[in-house]
């Protein structure tokens, strides 16, 4: 009787700029904020989508400005059950980085995390830097999957996020990989100390 | 990459241990602008735990062999300040590490004589030989205590009926470590949460639990009468341990159960305000086990802590227990660095800004006042505050008068082995022939710090010489001797490799100095179990920052969170509202099962009794 059947943490990571709040705000709201408002206050944004006919709810995190200089916590990397790797195409830096981020993830991710590589801004086709076939080489070599996305346009957007819902699902179903609630909440393995309340004390 | 920082700030904070975290979430989530700086390329500082590539690089790094990963810019100083303003500079490195010394004491790959098929075929044998061995060792041995003969015939009795359990070791090579080298994490400074602590309680309040995951420490050993048992806490525990006589239970329960309301009972230590715990427990007339679990694994009391102390602490663990899991203590999985960076994603999350490998050159001051601060990449930053962890402050400020020895290990197999994995805790008191009392943590893969198959060992203690010699006693009593080539008839864990090294306890910094309005320092990390001080000293300063302002009060959920312009858009609005209703639900749902759960305990522990 739960209202979803499945709780999966997606992460987003990329340079500064290249649109990441973007995507999930075009995502989780319809909508595509103006301009760079940053989102003080705001953790992940939650999308509850529906997969063959189940309840799958998306936990997107963004990484709250501290890619700016390169300083994420290795905590924003654990448990992650997929991750969005974000370039601008109308940017080479943003693609020229992206080893470095691919090294991070070696380091701190789990070992099979499902992850995709993400050309957004595909609407700025006339300042477009790299052509899509590099991206596509870029992700096949890594393993990764790819797409190219306009968050200003809502173009690929909601495919991009319910392929890892979908897919991410399937994954599940095999048992290939531990959804996000059961890792935490509900196996009683590992302990989420703040949805226990209990207090059974020792006398 | 080579975008400039803004240039003002509330606060400016060096350092990303637990402390300046706490502060620096504290201070951003009531609206404070933050920058966040640490002179290392990884959070977390002298609380860092590291996978074995990059305790290697911390190893080169403290040993000489590599170089800061500062980002460091020429350019003139002077020219960065008024004229009426001071500069003090800053040092850029550390000087909290001391003594590094690694040893591996197993080949590099294993030889090509021993391939696999080799192995196995002469791996039965070896079993064999093993159990003739242990078997003849532990006869010997209990031939010296009549009471002992008695447990290793029940322990060969259980061997029996599972043959071969623990005996065959794998012969492990330099390459299989390295082949795992993701799944190390070796914090420098492990550290445990009390179930009923201040840092897990914070992170409750604060709603800062979220971004972590906790396992529940699953045994507390101790050594008594030469060996290894498991210390009976609990009240299940104390009913079903084989260890204590019944007079001991009737003893060790009423103890405790005082000691859990030691508060309201002051007729029960009068006279014992300014004596020793240790006296107090004397003069209680208890068997020497019970004064030894009590003492030593319990309040972890060394002979000058204060009664009230002890009984502090003895209660602290008591009632943390039956909470989360079997005993009092919760471990972060990933380690103890993982802590200090959930705080700073808060401070993140409310608009904090975070650059590591970048630090101060030096403080800017006015009139005694702090103005901000140089950065390495000739920055002029300013700030109202400047918080500092003690190892940034002016060099001649930087003497540390305790510090702590450390070892860690890496093994082949638990100390106390037996069907299932382990998080454990041991405290060694000094009475057993160690200069200081050693703290000991094994960790299995449980504690995701560690590789199937494989242990590491944390020991630690007050420094009185250097971290090898401090602790070499405890090594050897507990380990097979550390020497290259596995044997594999020995009962003892192997350790597979070593680090050696001492780390300051920056919370003896000589205070003195100028006193400069504005600056504030912070200590690192203790040789306590948990986090406690480091909350108490930050919330200390938040108060004085920022009187009458509450402390990292929970943020809003994020699946409560109207952004603007969504009122707009009505059918979203009522998506989410739904959503809220669905969210009551499952917490509901939540403690329902908890209930169950706990329900499902009671039932068991009332068995146990029986």
């Amino acid at each position: 009787m739960e209202d979803y059947k499945y709780l999966f943490k997606v992460v987003l990571i990329g340079n500064a700029g290249v649109g990441k709040t973007c995507l999930v705000r075009r995502f989780t709201q319809g909508l595509f904020p103006p301009g760079q408002g940053a989102t003080i206050g705001v953790d992940f944004m939650i999308k509850t989508v529906e997969i063959d006919g189940e309840k799958v709810k998306l936990q997107i995190w963004d990484t709250a400005g501290q890619e700016r200089f390169r300083s994420i916590t290795q905590g924003y990397y654990r448990s992650a059950n997929a991750l969005i790797v974000v370039y601008d195409i109308s940017c080479q830096p943003t693609f020229d980085c992206l080893p470095q981020w691919l090294k991070e993830i070696e380091h701190y991710a789990s070992t099979k995390v499902f992850s995709y590589l993400v050309g957004n801004k595909s609407d700025r086709a006339s300042q477009r830097e790299i052509p899509a076939y590099v991206g596509e080489d870029f992700a096949r070599l890594h393993d990764m999957e790819f797409i190219e996305t306009s968050a200003k346009e809502a173009d690929n957007v909601d495919s991009l996020f319910y392929d890892i819902a979908k897919e991410l699902t399937r994954l599940a179903r095999q048992n290939s990989l531990r959804s996000h609630v059961s890792e935490t909440d509900l196996s009683g393995g590992s302990t989420s100390i703040s949805s226990i309340s209990s207090c059974c004390r020792f006398s | 990459m080579d975008e400039k920082l803004a240039t003002e700030y509330d606060a400016i904070i060096l350092g990303t241990g637990m402390a300046e975290c706490i502060l620096a979430a504290a201070l951003s989530r009531i609206g404070n602008k933050v920058l966040h700086l640490d002179r290392n390329d990884y959070y977390s500082g002298d609380w860092a735990g590291f996978n074995l590539q990059a305790v290697q690089k911390w190893i080169d790094h403290h040993t000489g062999l590599q170089d800061s990963d500062l980002n460091q810019k020429e350019f003139d100083i002077e020219s960065l300040k008024e004229e009426n303003e001071q500069l003090t500079s800053l040092p850029l490195s550390s000087n909290t590490v001391r003594n590094v010394k690694h040893a591996v004491y197993i080949s590099d790959e294993i030889p090509v004589a021993l391939s696999p098929d080799v192995e196995s075929t002469s791996l039965a044998e070896i079993a064999e030989n093993c159990k003739n061995e242990e078997a003849e060792s532990k006869s010997a041995d209990s031939a010296d205590e009549g009471e002992r003969e008695e447990e290793a015939s029940e322990e060969e009795e259980a061997s029996e009926e599972e043959p071969v359990a623990t005996v065959i070791k794998r012969n492990w090579c330099v390459q299989d470590l390295k082949r795992e080298w993701r799944k190390f994490n070796l914090d420098l400074m492990p550290k445990v949460l009390y179930c009923r602590g201040s840092m897990v309680e914070l992170l409750i309040s604060s709603d800062i639990a979220k971004y972590c995951e906790f396992r529940s420490i699953t045994r507390v050993l101790t050594l008594l009468k030469g060996q290894l048992q498991k210390v009976p806490c609990s009240r299940a525990d104390v009913f079903a341990s084989k260890q204590v006589s019944m007079i001991e239970k009737r003893m060790l329960m009423k103890l405790l159960t005082f000691c859990l309301d030691y508060e309201s009972q002051p007729q029960e230590y009068a006279g014992f305000e300014d004596k020793s715990f240790a006296e107090f427990l004397q003069s209680k007339k208890l068997s020497a086990s019970v004064v030894h679990f009590v003492q030593h694994a319990i309040a972890r009391a060394v002979d000058s802590t204060s009664c009230l102390e002890g009984l502090a602490v003895t209660k602290k663990f008591l009632s943390s227990l039956g909470r989360y899991g079997n005993t009092a203590f919760l471990w972060p999985m990933y380690g103890a660095g993982e802590l200090p960076q959930a705080f700073c994603r808060v401070c993140a999350v409310f608009g904090g800004t975070y650059c590591l490998k970048r630090t101060a050159v030096a403080m800017v001051t006015e009139d005694q006042k702090v103005k901000g601060i140089i950065d390495t990449e000739g920055q002029r930053l300013n700030a109202k505050w400047l918080i500092m962890e003690s190892s940034y402050r002016p060099e001649p400020e930087r003497i540390y008068e305790k510090w702590i020895s450390r070892a860690i290990l890496l093994t082949d197999q638990s100390l106390v082995p037996d069907n299932s994995e382990h998080i454990s805790l041991l405290n060694l008191p000094k009475a057993d022939g160690f200069a200081e009392a050693v703290s000991v943590f094994e960790l299995s893969s449980l504690s995701v710090a560690s590789p199937q198959d494989l242990y590491v060992v944390h020991l630690s203690c007050r420094m009185t010489k250097d971290a090898e010699t401090d602790l070499m006693p405890v090594i050897e009593k507990l380990f097979a001797p550390l020497k290259t080539g596995i044997s594999y008839c020995n009962s003892k864990p192997q350790v597979l490799m070593s680090l050696f090294f001492n780390l300051a306890d920056t919370n003896s910094c000589k205070s003195g100095g100028k006193n400069i309005d504005g600056v504030y320092s912070v200590g690192g990390p203790t040789d306590d179990l948990d986090f406690d001080r480091a909350i108490s000293e930050a919330r200390k300063i938040f108060e004085e920052l920022c009187p009458g302002e509450e402390f990292l009060p929970k943020a809003p959920n994020p699946e409560d969170i109207i952004l603007e312009g969504e009122e707009n858009e009505g059918q979203k609005g009522s998506g989410f509202e739904k959503e809220e209703e669905e969210e009551k639900k499952e917490d509901e749902k939540k403690e329902e099962k908890q209930e169950e759960k706990e329900e499902r305990e009671e039932k068991e522990e009332n068995k146990d009794e029986e």
